[in-house]
Protein backbone atom coordinates (compact mmCIF):
# COMPACT_ATOMS: atom_id res chain seq x y z
CA UNK A 1 0.00 0.00 0.00
CA UNK A 2 2.86 2.39 0.75
CA UNK A 3 5.00 1.49 -2.88
CA UNK A 4 1.49 2.76 -4.41
CA UNK A 5 1.47 6.55 -2.41
CA UNK A 6 4.77 6.81 -3.34
CA UNK A 7 3.83 5.68 -7.30
CA UNK A 8 1.48 8.54 -6.98
CA UNK A 9 3.98 11.03 -5.14
CA UNK A 10 6.04 10.86 -8.04
CA UNK A 11 3.63 10.88 -10.82
CA UNK A 12 1.94 14.14 -9.76
CA UNK A 13 5.23 15.63 -8.82
CA UNK A 14 6.52 14.89 -12.51
CA UNK A 15 3.46 16.32 -13.87
CA UNK A 16 3.50 19.31 -11.23
CA UNK A 17 7.47 19.97 -12.45
CA UNK A 18 6.55 19.78 -16.21
CA UNK A 19 4.16 22.59 -15.56
CA UNK A 20 6.58 24.73 -13.66
CA UNK A 21 9.12 24.40 -16.08
CA UNK A 22 6.71 25.57 -19.13
CA UNK A 23 6.05 28.48 -16.29
CA UNK A 24 9.49 29.14 -16.68
CA UNK A 25 10.09 28.90 -19.82
CA UNK A 26 6.86 31.19 -20.62
CA UNK A 27 9.23 33.91 -18.44
CA UNK A 28 12.10 33.39 -20.08
CA UNK A 29 10.47 34.03 -23.45
CA UNK A 30 8.17 37.28 -22.05
CA UNK A 31 11.82 38.06 -21.45
CA UNK A 32 13.43 37.76 -24.50
CA UNK A 33 11.03 37.81 -27.37
CA UNK A 34 10.77 41.69 -28.10
CA UNK A 35 7.40 42.10 -30.30
CA UNK A 36 3.70 42.08 -28.53
CA UNK A 37 2.45 39.12 -30.52
CA UNK A 38 5.23 36.66 -30.12
CA UNK A 39 5.24 37.53 -26.46
CA UNK A 40 1.38 36.74 -26.40
CA UNK A 41 2.13 33.48 -28.35
CA UNK A 42 4.50 32.50 -25.05
CA UNK A 43 2.29 33.80 -22.55
CA UNK A 44 -0.37 31.45 -24.22
CA UNK A 45 1.01 28.83 -23.87
CA UNK A 46 1.65 29.14 -20.69
CA UNK A 47 -1.89 29.83 -20.33
CA UNK A 48 -3.22 26.54 -21.91
CA UNK A 49 -0.24 24.03 -21.62
CA UNK A 50 1.32 25.43 -18.41
CA UNK A 51 -1.83 25.28 -15.84
CA UNK A 52 -2.87 21.83 -17.41
CA UNK A 53 -0.07 19.55 -16.38
CA UNK A 54 0.36 21.54 -13.58
CA UNK A 55 -3.65 21.28 -12.29
CA UNK A 56 -3.23 17.47 -14.07
CA UNK A 57 -0.29 16.96 -11.63
CA UNK A 58 -2.07 18.46 -8.34
CA UNK A 59 -5.09 16.31 -9.57
CA UNK A 60 -3.19 13.18 -8.81
CA UNK A 61 -1.66 14.30 -5.92
CA UNK A 62 -5.31 15.22 -4.68
CA UNK A 63 -6.71 12.00 -5.45
CA UNK A 64 -10.06 11.34 -6.79
CA UNK A 65 -12.32 14.08 -4.79
CA UNK A 66 -15.04 16.91 -5.75
CA UNK A 67 -12.01 19.07 -5.53
CA UNK A 68 -9.85 17.17 -8.54
CA UNK A 69 -13.37 17.79 -10.75
CA UNK A 70 -13.42 21.55 -9.95
CA UNK A 71 -9.88 21.83 -10.96
CA UNK A 72 -11.11 20.11 -13.81
CA UNK A 73 -13.41 22.61 -14.62
CA UNK A 74 -10.61 25.54 -13.76
CA UNK A 75 -8.73 23.56 -16.80
CA UNK A 76 -11.51 23.59 -18.73
CA UNK A 77 -12.83 26.96 -18.46
CA UNK A 78 -8.83 28.60 -19.36
CA UNK A 79 -9.19 26.32 -22.29
CA UNK A 80 -12.03 28.67 -23.76
CA UNK A 81 -11.27 31.58 -22.44
CA UNK A 82 -7.23 32.18 -22.88
CA UNK A 83 -7.80 32.12 -26.54
CA UNK A 84 -11.05 34.91 -26.50
CA UNK A 85 -8.74 37.06 -24.26
CA UNK A 86 -5.36 36.31 -26.67
CA UNK A 87 -7.75 37.42 -30.21
CA UNK A 88 -8.96 40.75 -27.91
CA UNK A 89 -5.15 41.64 -26.76
CA UNK A 90 -4.02 40.91 -30.57
CA UNK A 91 -6.62 42.82 -31.76
CA UNK A 92 -5.72 45.95 -28.96
CA UNK A 93 -2.48 45.78 -30.67
CA UNK A 94 -3.78 46.45 -34.18
CA UNK A 95 -5.93 49.00 -33.26
CA UNK A 96 -3.28 50.68 -31.07
CA UNK A 97 -0.19 50.20 -33.54
CA UNK A 98 2.08 53.09 -34.28
CA UNK A 99 3.17 52.42 -37.50
CA UNK A 100 6.65 52.68 -38.08
CA UNK A 101 8.77 50.22 -36.58
CA UNK A 102 11.29 47.25 -38.02
CA UNK A 103 8.17 45.23 -38.15
CA UNK A 104 6.80 47.64 -40.73
CA UNK A 105 2.89 48.04 -40.49
CA UNK A 106 0.40 45.99 -38.97
CA UNK A 107 -2.79 45.47 -41.78
CA UNK A 108 -5.88 47.31 -40.49
CA UNK B 1 -1.61 15.82 2.53
CA UNK B 2 -2.14 13.40 5.31
CA UNK B 3 -0.94 9.97 4.27
CA UNK B 4 0.32 8.28 7.93
CA UNK B 5 3.49 8.06 6.69
CA UNK B 6 6.27 10.50 8.03
CA UNK B 7 8.51 10.80 5.12
CA UNK B 8 5.74 11.53 2.36
CA UNK B 9 4.29 14.20 4.70
CA UNK B 10 7.62 15.75 4.64
CA UNK B 11 8.56 15.36 1.20
CA UNK B 12 5.13 16.96 0.35
CA UNK B 13 5.55 19.96 2.42
CA UNK B 14 9.03 20.59 1.20
CA UNK B 15 7.83 19.71 -2.52
CA UNK B 16 4.87 22.42 -2.37
CA UNK B 17 6.74 24.91 -0.39
CA UNK B 18 9.13 24.87 -3.39
CA UNK B 19 6.69 24.61 -5.85
CA UNK B 20 5.54 28.05 -4.32
CA UNK B 21 8.66 29.70 -3.88
CA UNK B 22 9.36 29.22 -7.53
CA UNK B 23 5.90 31.16 -8.72
CA UNK B 24 6.30 33.46 -6.55
CA UNK B 25 9.60 34.99 -7.60
CA UNK B 26 7.86 34.40 -11.38
CA UNK B 27 5.02 36.48 -10.68
CA UNK B 28 7.36 39.19 -9.40
CA UNK B 29 8.99 38.90 -12.25
CA UNK B 30 5.49 39.10 -14.09
CA UNK B 31 5.13 42.26 -12.55
CA UNK B 32 8.70 43.86 -13.91
CA UNK B 33 7.62 42.36 -17.09
CA UNK B 34 4.42 44.51 -16.53
CA UNK B 35 6.26 48.01 -15.73
CA UNK B 36 9.01 47.37 -18.48
CA UNK B 37 6.09 47.05 -21.47
CA UNK B 38 6.10 49.68 -24.06
CA UNK B 39 2.82 49.18 -25.11
CA UNK B 40 -0.60 48.79 -23.31
CA UNK B 41 -0.85 45.47 -25.00
CA UNK B 42 2.50 43.97 -23.29
CA UNK B 43 1.03 45.31 -20.12
CA UNK B 44 -2.23 43.42 -20.72
CA UNK B 45 -0.35 39.89 -21.78
CA UNK B 46 1.84 40.71 -18.54
CA UNK B 47 -1.40 40.74 -16.66
CA UNK B 48 -2.93 37.97 -17.65
CA UNK B 49 0.47 36.01 -17.14
CA UNK B 50 -0.04 37.13 -13.70
CA UNK B 51 -3.49 35.95 -13.02
CA UNK B 52 -2.44 31.78 -14.45
CA UNK B 53 0.09 32.14 -11.70
CA UNK B 54 -2.08 33.47 -9.04
CA UNK B 55 -4.39 30.70 -10.05
CA UNK B 56 -1.95 28.21 -9.94
CA UNK B 57 -0.79 29.60 -6.16
CA UNK B 58 -4.31 28.98 -4.95
CA UNK B 59 -4.93 25.44 -6.38
CA UNK B 60 -1.09 24.48 -4.99
CA UNK B 61 -2.29 25.70 -1.30
CA UNK B 62 -5.97 23.89 -1.64
CA UNK B 63 -4.22 21.24 -2.54
CA UNK B 64 -1.74 21.75 0.34
CA UNK B 65 -3.90 22.53 3.23
CA UNK B 66 -6.86 20.36 2.12
CA UNK B 67 -8.90 23.27 2.22
CA UNK B 68 -11.19 22.36 -0.82
CA UNK B 69 -13.21 25.64 -0.24
CA UNK B 70 -10.01 27.60 -1.89
CA UNK B 71 -11.01 25.82 -5.35
CA UNK B 72 -14.04 27.67 -5.81
CA UNK B 73 -11.76 31.13 -5.41
CA UNK B 74 -9.79 30.27 -7.42
CA UNK B 75 -12.44 29.61 -10.45
CA UNK B 76 -13.99 32.45 -8.95
CA UNK B 77 -10.41 34.25 -9.93
CA UNK B 78 -10.25 32.68 -13.31
CA UNK B 79 -13.46 34.65 -14.39
CA UNK B 80 -12.85 37.47 -13.23
CA UNK B 81 -9.07 38.18 -14.45
CA UNK B 82 -11.14 36.76 -17.57
CA UNK B 83 -13.49 39.53 -17.27
CA UNK B 84 -10.98 41.93 -16.38
CA UNK B 85 -8.52 41.28 -19.87
CA UNK B 86 -12.37 41.64 -21.81
CA UNK B 87 -13.23 44.58 -20.34
CA UNK B 88 -9.81 46.43 -20.03
CA UNK B 89 -8.77 45.93 -23.74
CA UNK B 90 -12.82 47.33 -24.97
CA UNK B 91 -12.02 50.31 -22.76
CA UNK B 92 -8.27 50.86 -24.04
CA UNK B 93 -9.74 50.48 -28.11
CA UNK B 94 -12.77 53.18 -26.96
CA UNK B 95 -11.03 55.63 -25.88
CA UNK B 96 -8.36 55.13 -29.03
CA UNK B 97 -10.94 55.33 -31.49
CA UNK B 98 -12.48 58.43 -29.71
CA UNK B 99 -9.00 59.71 -29.71
CA UNK B 100 -8.31 59.12 -33.36
CA UNK B 101 -11.75 60.83 -34.76
CA UNK B 102 -11.15 63.85 -32.49
CA UNK B 103 -14.68 63.98 -31.39
CA UNK B 104 -16.71 61.82 -29.35
CA UNK B 105 -18.69 59.77 -31.47
CA UNK B 106 -21.81 59.10 -29.41
CA UNK B 107 -22.39 62.52 -28.94
CA UNK B 108 -22.26 63.05 -32.54
CA UNK B 109 -24.78 60.22 -33.26
CA UNK B 110 -26.74 60.85 -30.58
CA UNK B 111 -27.38 65.09 -31.82
CA UNK B 112 -28.37 63.35 -34.64
CA UNK B 113 -30.79 61.31 -33.77
CA UNK B 114 -31.98 64.44 -31.58
CA UNK B 115 -32.44 66.19 -34.69
CA UNK B 116 -34.40 63.94 -36.50
CA UNK B 117 -36.55 62.99 -33.93
CA UNK B 118 -37.08 66.79 -33.30
CA UNK B 119 -38.02 67.06 -37.07
CA UNK B 120 -40.41 63.88 -36.63
CA UNK B 121 -42.24 65.56 -33.92
CA UNK B 122 -42.78 68.73 -35.46
CA UNK B 123 -44.20 66.95 -38.77
CA UNK B 124 -46.30 64.78 -36.24
CA UNK B 125 -47.65 67.78 -34.39
CA UNK B 126 -48.56 69.44 -37.53
CA UNK B 127 -50.54 67.15 -38.64
CA UNK B 128 -52.48 66.19 -35.41
CA UNK B 129 -53.21 70.27 -35.42
CA UNK B 130 -54.72 70.20 -39.00
CA UNK B 131 -56.57 66.74 -38.45
CA UNK B 132 -57.74 68.35 -35.21
CA UNK B 133 -59.29 71.25 -36.95
CA UNK B 134 -60.87 68.78 -39.68
CA UNK B 135 -62.54 67.45 -37.80
CA UNK B 136 -63.67 70.24 -35.52
CA UNK B 137 -64.31 71.84 -39.16
CA UNK B 138 -66.14 68.66 -40.29
CA UNK B 139 -68.97 68.76 -36.85
CA UNK B 140 -69.31 72.58 -37.60
CA UNK B 141 -70.55 71.68 -40.95
CA UNK B 142 -72.86 68.68 -39.82
CA UNK B 143 -74.22 71.10 -37.27
CA UNK B 144 -75.07 73.83 -39.82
Amino acid sequence: MEILLWIRFILGTLFLLAGMLLFVVEIISVYKLDYVLDRMHAAATGDTFGIGLSLTGLMILNGLNLTTLKLLLIVVFLWCSSPVSSHLIAKLEVATHEGEDKYGEVEK
Amino acid sequence: MSSGIHALETTYYFLFIGILMVLGIMLFLCLLRACMGPTVADRLVSVNMMGTMVMVIIATLAVMMEESYLVDICIIYAMISFLAVIVLSKVIMGVRKEEESGETPREKEFTEEMMEEKEFVEEMMEEEVREALGEYGKEKREDE
